[in-house]
C-alpha cells in the first residue's frame, strides 16, 4: 500500500515538473516587483519593478505601469530598462518567435516615459510615432523637451534626430564669466 | 494515520513546485487597464479588491500616504527631462549632476536611501510639515505655516549658498556650496510634491503611529500606478514653484 502511494506521488510530481518544464513562455508582458533592500527596511522605499516576457525577466523597468508599448500592426513590443545602474537599454520583442534585440540608449530620454501617454492625454510621455518593418520613429514629449528618434531595427541602432529643449546647452562660462571677487 | 501523512506529502510537494514557479505578485493586464491580482489586504477595504482607494484617489484619503521614492524620483525625472541636468555647467568647469542633488535632497526629507539612518528622526511627528501634514496638536493652519516657513527656509538657504558659491575663486571650490543648495531645492522638492499627493489634501494628522495596519494601508497605496494621472500637474506645480529659484542657484551671474 505505501510503496504504491509513494510511486503515484513520484508519478504526480514528475508529471508537474514535465507540465511545467514544457509550458510555453507568456508572450503578454507581466509586471512583477521585487523588494529592495530599502523597501524591506523603510515603508517609504520603493521595490523594483520588472517586466517578464517570453520566460525572461527584465528588472529595473522605465517609465509606469504598463511599462511597455505595443507597435501598432505588428508583433513587437517595445520597453526600456536599466541591467545596471545607470545604463539603459531598449528591448525590442517580437512576439511571434519570443526573440529580443537589446539597443543601447545612449542619451536619448526615450523609455523614461512609456506608459504616460495615455494618463496624460499624449501631453507628455512616450510613443512609437510611426513605423515600418524595419525602421520605428520615437517620440519623447516631455516638459519642456521633446526628442525624436529613429531606431533602425536592421542595424540595431538608435538615432536621436530633433531635440527641442529650452535650456541652452552651449552654456559655457569660459567667456562670459569675469573672475569672481576672492574671499 | 501513517498513510494519510504519505498521502499529504505529493500533495505537499505540488505545492511547493507551484509556489515556486509562480511569478512574483501585481499582474497587469494592459487592455482592461486592470491588476489581474487580488488587494493583498482581500476584502477588508471592501468587496472590490481589484481597485485602489476605491478608484477614486483624489476624495479617499489614505491616512498618510505619501509618494513613494520611486515616484520622487520619476516626478524630478519628468520635471527636468533634458539631459543636461545630469551635468549642468558650471563655473570652474564643474557639470553639476542636478538630479542626482534633488534626489538626495529629498531623501534626506524621506529618510530613505543615503539617508536611513535618519528615518524615524525625518518620519517624526514633529517634521510632519516637511510632508506636508500636521503633527499633534496644530491645526490646519498652523500646519500650513510650518509647511510655507520649512519650503521658503529651505529655498532662501539655497539662494544664501550660490551667492557665497559666486564670490568665491574655483581655489576654493564653490561647486560644493552649489550642490548643497541644489539638495536644499531637493528638500523644498520633497515638501511640494508630498502636498501633491493624493493622500495628502488638507494637512491631515500624522500621529507618528506605526501600527500594523496603517502601514500596510500606507504601503499599499504607495506605487508608481497612481502617479501618471497627476503627473502634469505634478510637474507643473514643481516647475512654477521651483524652477526660478533652480535657475539663481545654477546661475554664473545673477543679472
Amino acid at each position: 500500500m505505501n510503496k504504491w502511494i509513494v510511486t503515484l506521488g513520484v508519478a504526480a510530481v514528475a508529471a508537474a515538473l514535465v507540465a511545467v518544464l514544457n509550458q510555453k513562455p507568456g508572450t503578454t508582458p507581466k509586471v512583477f516587483q521585487r523588494p529592495t533592500l530599502d523597501s524591506l527596511i523603510n515603508i517609504h522605499g520603493s521595490p523594483e519593478e520588472g517586466l517578464k516576457l517570453c520566460g525572461k525577466s527584465f528588472r529595473r523597468v522605465r517609465g509606469s505601469p504598463p511599462y511597455f508599448l505595443h507597435v501598432t500592426n505588428t508583433s513587437l513590443l517595445l520597453f526600456a530598462y536599466e541591467p545596471f545602474k545607470g545604463t539603459r537599454m531598449l528591448v525590442v520583442c517580437d512576439t511571434n518567435d519570443c526573440s529580443f534585440r537589446e539597443i543601447p540608449l545612449g542619451e536619448s530620454v526615450f523609455g523614461n516615459q512609456i506608459g504616460d501617454w495615455s494618463p496624460t492625454k499624449g501631453q507628455l510621455g512616450d510613443i512609437v510615432e510611426s513605423g515600418s518593418s524595419n525602421r520605428l520613429v520615437l517620440l519623447s514629449k516631455g516638459f519642456r523637451y521633446l526628442e525624436r528618434s529613429v531606431l533602425d531595427l536592421e542595424s540595431e541602432t538608435l538615432r536621436v534626430v530633433e531635440v527641442q529643449s529650452e535650456r541652452d546647452k552651449f552654456l559655457l562660462d569660459i567667456w562670459t564669466n569675469p573672475a569672481p571677487k576672492t574671499r | 494515520m501513517r498513510t494519510s501523512h504519505h498521502t499529504l506529502l505529493p500533495i505537499a510537494i505540488l505545492l511547493f513546485i507551484a509556489l515556486a514557479v509562480m511569478p512574483a505578485t501585481a499582474f497587469y493586464n494592459p487592455n482592461t487597464g486592470r491588476w489581474l491580482n487580488r488587494d493583498p489586504i482581500e476584502e477588508e477595504d471592501g468587496p472590490n479588491v481589484s481597485l485602489c482607494a476605491h478608484n477614486n484617489l483624489i476624495n479617499r484619503i489614505d491616512p498618510f500616504g505619501l509618494w513613494t521614492t520611486g515616484v520622487h524620483h520619476k516626478i524630478i525625472d519628468d520635471w527636468l527631462v533634458d539631459p543636461i541636468w545630469d551635468r549642468y555647467p558650471w563655473r570652474c568647469c564643474e557639470r553639476i549632476p542636478v538630479r542626482r542633488l534633488l534626489k538626495e535632497g529629498s531623501d534626506q526629507i524621506d529618510g530613505v536611501g543615503n539617508h536611513s539612518g535618519d528615518f524615524f528622526a525625518a518620519q517624526a511627528t514633529q517634521n510632519a510639515h516637511q510632508h506636508a501634514m500636521r503633527s499633534p496638536g496644530d491645526d490646519v493652519s498652523v500646519a500650513e505655516a510650518k509647511y510655507r516657513q520649512f519650503i521658503q527656509n529651505t529655498l532662501n538657504e539655497a539662494r544664501r549658498l550660490s551667492d557665497r558659491a559666486r564670490q568665491l575663486t574655483c581655489t576654493y571650490a564653490p561647486e560644493s556650496l552649489v550642490y548643497s543648495a541644489v539638495t536644499k531645492i531637493g528638500n523644498a522638492f520633497h515638501a511640494i510634491s508630498d502636498n501633491m499627493s493624493p493622500a495628502h489634501s488638507g494637512f491631515q494628522l500624522w500621529s507618528g503611529s506605526w501600527e500594523p495596519t496603517t502601514v500596510t494601508d500606507h504601503v499599499r497605496q504607495e506605487n508608481m500606478t497612481a502617479y501618471p494621472t497627476y503627473k502634469l500637474q505634478l510637474v507643473s506645480t514643481v516647475d512654477g514653484e521651483l524652477l526660478s529659484y533652480l535657475n539663481y542657484v545654477l546661475a554664473i551671474q545673477v543679472r
